[in-house]
């Protein structure tokens, strides 16, 4: 039964980008040896055995301590790694968790770019997968789950969830296979690697990328399969070959009927497989309970509750649906057929007469309703109506599937993987997420801050301009992605400290006539300064040249400057060579010539905010637009005068004639005075 | 239309002229019964010494009849010896007649109303002249001052191909807030 890897087998792999571990051995082997601080990995010595689905194991060596056991695992570029949880991992030495020794960047040859190794010590019994069936059951307890309890409790404490618990991924570090820890939850995002028969009925709807990060109930879920794999040799129904299969049974039966079936379990296990295989999040055992029941606290078992039965069954998509569970995959999984559910207010009817829900029936009425006015399309009402049917269910629309903490996670891969923006982002807009919350049925302050974040996330997406957009919302969703700007990806930037370093050295080999920044670069900077830049942004995204040049300026100098990235001298100087628009700005050519002169001295000296002071001098800037305003009056006044003078030829010829009879009149007036003047005086003499 | 409207410009200003040409006439009428009165030989010598001055009056139909003045003023420059010799003298008609046949007295009288004439004549295109030389050379110092502006500023100043300017909103010293000196806010 264990012969066959039935975790792996159904574990997603989606990832297009080239896999280190098919790349041609002969090139592979060839490559030497990767340096990240103290310690050595090897790209030529991959370990398959301690390889999980997404991330490859290679063989590492501690250059202070070459005895030392340590193997690394290289982190898919492409996803955002839990960088977060490495933090709190790293160097805690936690019992019944595999030692996190170190993790940090590196450039990995066989992907070409750099990405996140993960340091663990190397654990030497192999993974529990290989030993399902062969622990006795009476040590199962000892062996399993009291050290992964153990575990989880240390986690939990420092609000840590695994999320990949699976034999698969559970190592025994002593050849005596005494000693069992969990392995690696850190190179993925939460719960990426968990085939659905892991997962909760919830989370198992939805696909890899869309689970979310989830809670210790997911794992305590997880613990139960696995310990029922341990308990029966290996997959208890194997019969269930495809997602699907499980999904509809587990809805159909529950989780704990459809996977303990007809299996021999030991009544002693059964209480707690009961308690941890609960479908019911409320019901479930938590990891306190789990600990009463190890040390000996018998509770009373969980009755089991059946899911509301329909006196007649609804026939969609080639099935008979008896609850609204099914129903709401089943429409999901085939929105072209969801017309015959509105047609005759069939659904209405058979929600209020078979399933005697007129709750549930009205807000069908009222989703149908909705849906029709938002277009009315068959993706938009298949999404409402499945949400109303089961609202526990992800939010589903087209092939964006995802729970609302996992938005961030479904959204960066249908954009990076299928390049497909369109389907998160009319989630968003077409408010389904709004509808989802609406629909809960307990209050969840976890749920309340989501839907305040789906509320900004809807603000970035109607704003296009640079900063903002769809780009904005992958980085807020998402923490831990690196900046995917073509100027960065190969960079693997994960946080803004790491952004000044990178831009300098991508500065000296990118051609420095294109820009600078681009919009992904723009919206990481705005998603991870934790700082309102809401003015640069504006700036950087204005219409005119030369004020986006100065706002690109003073973005860059504002990030420079809070993480005190010293001088950067290639990057000032690629920036400087965009400076050209800001300049232009003022009008005087003599303060542009001072300026061209000035701004390589600047660009000497590496700093961003010493460039961005003189072209932003806000002063000279107004004295440069005062005297501009009157060189324009002066300008115009003149036009006006010489215009007057040219086209009043005429009329100067004509007033000059009028003005020289008048002189004439008057000097003839005046000599007659004085003729008279002087002949009378002369006469009197 | 338009020659309806020169017509009635014709008929305005007719009166006004005649008006003129009455008050004159008015005036010398008057100036010339008192001379009569006072003596005889005087207006003898003036209607015949101002001879020019009368035909200057009859020629010169604009309204502010500078000819007129022109001619006058010096024709009795000309004519005002010779009444001073009446009024100092025997004040007799023989006087004026000798005066008045007198080709030196009359060359004076009418050679003093020709140079009227003659300044009349020749002070317009003087003064025309002079203006259009002020007016060039005031136009030659604005356009080197336009293209003084225009080197300092650049066709903006024009104001025909304005980036920004008039609009307050639009003063380019744009980037607002924060991004104002990061390095020296902390200082």
């Amino acid at each position: 039964m264990a012969e066959q890897d039935p975790t792996e087998a159904q574990a997603p792999a989606p990832q297009p980008v080239p896999d280190p571990a098919q790349a041609p051995e002969e090139k592979s082997k060839a490559l030497p040896p990767v340096a990240m601080d103290r310690y050595l990995i090897h790209p030529g010595m991959p370990i398959p055995e301690l390889s999980t689905p997404s991330a490859k194991a290679y063989h590492a060596e501690d250059k202070r301590n070459t005895e030392r056991k340590i193997f690394a695992l290289i982190c898919p570029p492409f996803l955002g790694p839990r960088t977060g949880v490495m933090d709190v991992l790293k160097g805690a030495n936690i019992r019944g968790f595999m030692p996190l020794v170190e993790w940090g960047k590196l450039h990995w040859p066989l992907v070409n770019q750099r990405t996140i190794a993960v340091i663990y010590e190397r654990p030497v019994g192999g993974r529990l997968l290989d030993q399902l069936g062969k622990i006795n059951q009476h040590e199962m307890v000892r062996k399993i789950i009291e050290p992964i309890t153990h575990g989880l409790q240390e986690i939990s404490t420092r609000g840590v969830s695994h999320r990949q618990i699976r034999p698969s991924n559970l190592y025994f570090v002593d050849g005596a296979h005494e000693r069992l820890v969990l392995g690696d939850c850190t190179t993925v995002p939460a719960g990426y690697d968990q085939p659905t028969l892991f997962e909760t009925i919830e989370r198992g709807c939805a696909p890899p990328a869309g689970r979310g990060p989830g809670d210790v109930s997911d794992d305590m879920y997880a613990l139960g399969v696995t310990i029922l794999f341990a308990l029966v040799g290996g997959n208890p129904v194997p019969h269930l070959r495809t997602d699907d299969d499980i999904l509809y049974a587990k809805m159909q039966d529950g989780s704990y009927a459809t996977l303990i079936g007809s299996e021999p379990v030991p009544v002693n296990m059964l209480e707690a497989l009961r308690g941890l295989l609960s479908d019911d999040e409320h019901e479930r055992w938590g990891l306190e309970q789990l600990d009463l029941w190890i040390n000996g606290r018998r509770m009373t078992p969980i009755q089991k509750k059946s899911a509301p039965k329909a006196k007649r069954s609804i026939e969609y998509a080639g099935r008979d649906h008896f609850n609204t569970r099914t129903l709401s995959l089943a429409v999901s999984r085939m929105p072209s057929q969801v017309d015959r559910l509105v047609k005759d207010n069939l659904l209405e009817t058979w929600l209020k007469r078979d399933m005697e829900n007129s709750d549930m029936s009205a807000a069908a009425s009222n989703a149908i309703h909705m849906a029709q006015n938002q277009s009315g399309d068959k993706d938009i009402m298949a999404a409402r109506i499945s949400i109303v049917l089961d609202p526990t269910l992800p939010i589903r629309y087209k092939d964006c599937w995802c729970m609302p903490d996992g938005f961030g996670t479904a959204m960066a891969h249908s954009i990076m993987q299928k390049g497909n923006a369109n389907t998160p982002v009319e989630l968003i807009t077409r408010s389904l997420p709004r509808a989802w919350f609406d629909s809960q049925d307990t209050y969840n302050p976890v749920y309340v801050a989501l839907e305040k974040n789906f509320d900004q996330l809807l603000d970035f997406v109607q704003e296009r301009k640079i900063g903002y957009g769809v780009e904005r919302c992958l980085y807020e969703t998402n923490p831990t992605l690196a900046c995917q700007s073509p100027l960065l990806i190969e960079e693997y930037v994960l946080t803004i400290k790491e952004l000044m370093p990178a831009l300098e050295r991508v500065s000296a080999k990118v051609d420095k006539k294109s820009r600078p920044i681009d919009r992904h670069m723009v919206a990481f900077i705005a998603a991870r300064l934790n700082q309102n830049i809401d003015p640069h942004l504006k700036a950087v995204g204005d219409d005119r040249e030369e004020i986006a040049t100065l706002g690109m300026l003073s973005l860059l100098a504002l990030v420079q400057w809070r993480t005190k990235s010293g001088n950067l001298l290639g990057f000032t100087s690629w920036v400087g060579a965009h400076m050209g628009p800001a300049i232009k700005a003022f009008h005087s050519k003599s303060i542009r010539d001072e300026l061209e002169k000035e701004v390589p001295k600047l660009i000497r000296k590496g700093n961003l905010a010493d460039l961005f002071n003189l072209l932003d001098n806000a002063e000279q800037r107004a004295q440069d637009q005062m005297e501009f305003d009157e060189a324009c009056e002066e300008f115009k006044e003149a036009e006006e005068e010489i215009k007057d003078i040219d086209g009043g030829s005429g009329a100067l010829e004509k007033n000059s004639n009028r003005l020289g009879q008048q002189a004439a009149a008057m000097t003839s007036i005046v000599i007659a005075l004085l003729i008279i003047t002087v002949t009378f005086i002369g006469k009197l003499w | 239309m338009a020659k309806a409207a020169k017509a009635t410009v014709a008929r305005r200003k007719k009166p006004a002229q005649s008006g003129g040409l009455a008050l004159l006439g008015f005036m010398a009428l008057f100036a010339a019964l008192i001379l009569m009165l006072v003596s005889m030989a005087s207006l003898v010598l003036c209607v015949f010494g101002l001879l020019p001055t009368i035909v200057a009056v009859l020629i010169d139909r604009s309204p502010q009849r500078f000819a007129f003045f022109s001619v006058f003023a010096m024709n009795f420059a000309g004519i005002f010896p010779y009444l001073l010799d009446l009024w100092m003298g025997s004040n007799s008609m023989s006087v004026a007649v000798d005066s008045l046949t007198d080709v030196f007295s009359l060359f004076t009288m009418y050679g003093a109303a020709a140079a009227g004439w003659i300044l009349f004549a020749v002070t317009p295109p003087i003064v025309s002249t002079v203006m259009t030389f002020i007016a060039q050379r005031r136009v030659s110092i604005l356009r080197s001052r336009q293209k003084k502006l225009l080197e300092e500023w650049g066709d903006a100043v024009t104001g025909e191909d304005h980036g920004y300017g008039d609009d307050e909103d639009k003063e380019p010293g744009a980037p607002p807030g924060e991004p104002k000196a990061p390095g020296k806010r902390k200082k």
